[in-house]
């Protein structure tokens, strides 16, 4: 009976070894592609609408390093998923901005027309 | 033996209890996956009909389905001893990502009411620069006609001086027309007094000629 105990306490910590070493690989491979998307964002026009934005991801990178170091798979795993997560919202976040700024040039130039369409409108009147 | 199953049952319940009050220490996970998933819920029907924001509520939601599932299966003792460490891990990486989900489903609602109201605004400065436009060439017409009346005025007061001018010429030659028949009528009484006196001048000199010579010439 004892035998057979000492096989499956082996064979389950074989399987979490390996799964960790998977999850582990998983993060590693991710981490080039991550990488080169925040240096695509931090040198875009994302950089100048959500600055802080791509700094937390910067920070996470960070942290998956620190996770792969220390052999972390599942932590550094759920840090590619923020990290990701980071840089979508910062897209979302310069989205959002740009087009913020591009309502506030349309809502000037309507101004504009409409005071130019008064002016016309006036001079037409005298 | 009965002494021993007492025992067995105090310790028990001595485990329980102190399983539970750790529980306790813990923040409520449970608690906050409630709170997180009105949350989304709330938040769902605040986003309007925006595909981009919509699609992250899905993702939170997908999410919630996943936490759940977390802390259902990283339950200890039937929950009496709290969740598994590396579930709980799980649950608040979840909750993190969900709640990161939840500020970018407000940040693609903001995205899209700003398109939504470039797109009204779009359509009214079209509108507007087509009034512009309408009333620009108005005015450039209107100053067209301006100039031309402008122009027939001044042609207006020429004509009105060339008929007062022709006006008084007409008089002139009237005048002119009348004592030039004044002036022919003088000439024809001159020309019939001139005929006259030729004529008498002729008797004269005829009467001259054939009279006899007087003595002594007339002084």
């Amino acid at each position: 009976m004892k035998p057979n105990i000492i096989v499956a306490s082996f064979l389950f910590l074989l399987a979490a070894s390996v799964s960790n070493a998977d999850v582990l690989k998983d993060a590693s491979d991710k981490l080039p592609s991550l990488t080169e998307r925040l240096t695509k964002l931090s040198s875009g026009k994302v950089a100048g609408y959500a600055k802080n934005e791509l700094n937390a991801a910067q920070t996470t990178m960070g942290a998956i390093k620190a996770a792969i170091s220390a052999k972390n798979g599942v932590l550094a795993l759920q840090k590619t998923e923020i990290a990701e997560l980071q840089m979508t919202i910062a897209e979302a976040k310069a989205a959002e901005l740009e087009s913020s700024e591009q309502l506030v040039l349309r809502r000037a130039e309507l101004n504009k027309l409409d005071a130019q369409f008064d002016q016309l409108l006036q001079a037409g009147g005298k | 033996m009965l002494s021993y199953r007492v025992h067995l049952i105090a310790i028990a319940i001595l485990i329980a209890f102190s399983s539970i009050s750790f529980a306790d220490d813990k923040p409520d996970l449970s608690e906050q996956i409630t709170k997180t998933k009105l949350a989304v819920e709330d938040l769902a029907t605040k986003v309007g009909n925006y595909p981009k924001a919509l699609s992250e509520i899905e993702k939170a939601r997908a999410l919630i389905k996943k936490t759940d599932q977390a802390y259902e299966n990283g339950k200890q003792w039937l929950g009496l001893r709290g969740l598994k460490p590396e579930a709980e891990q799980e649950i608040q990486h979840y909750l993190q990502m969900i709640d990161m989900l939840s500020g970018m489903a407000n940040t693609r609602m903001s995205e899209g009411k700003n398109l939504d109201e470039a797109v009204v605004i779009d359509k009214q400065i079209l509108l507007v620069k087509t009034r512009v436009k309408l009333l620009k060439e108005r005015k450039l017409e209107t100053e067209k006609l301006q100039l031309a009346l402008q122009k027939c005025e001044s042609a207006a007061k020429e004509l009105t001086t060339i008929n007062s001018e022709q006006t008084k010429l007409t008089g002139q030659i009237d005048q002119l027309s009348a004592d030039r028949k004044k002036l022919e009528d003088q000439l024809q009484a001159l020309k019939s007094e001139n005929t006259a006196l030729a004529s008498q001048l002729e008797q004269m000199k005829k009467a001259t000629s054939t009279s006899p010579p007087s003595a002594t010439p007339a002084k």
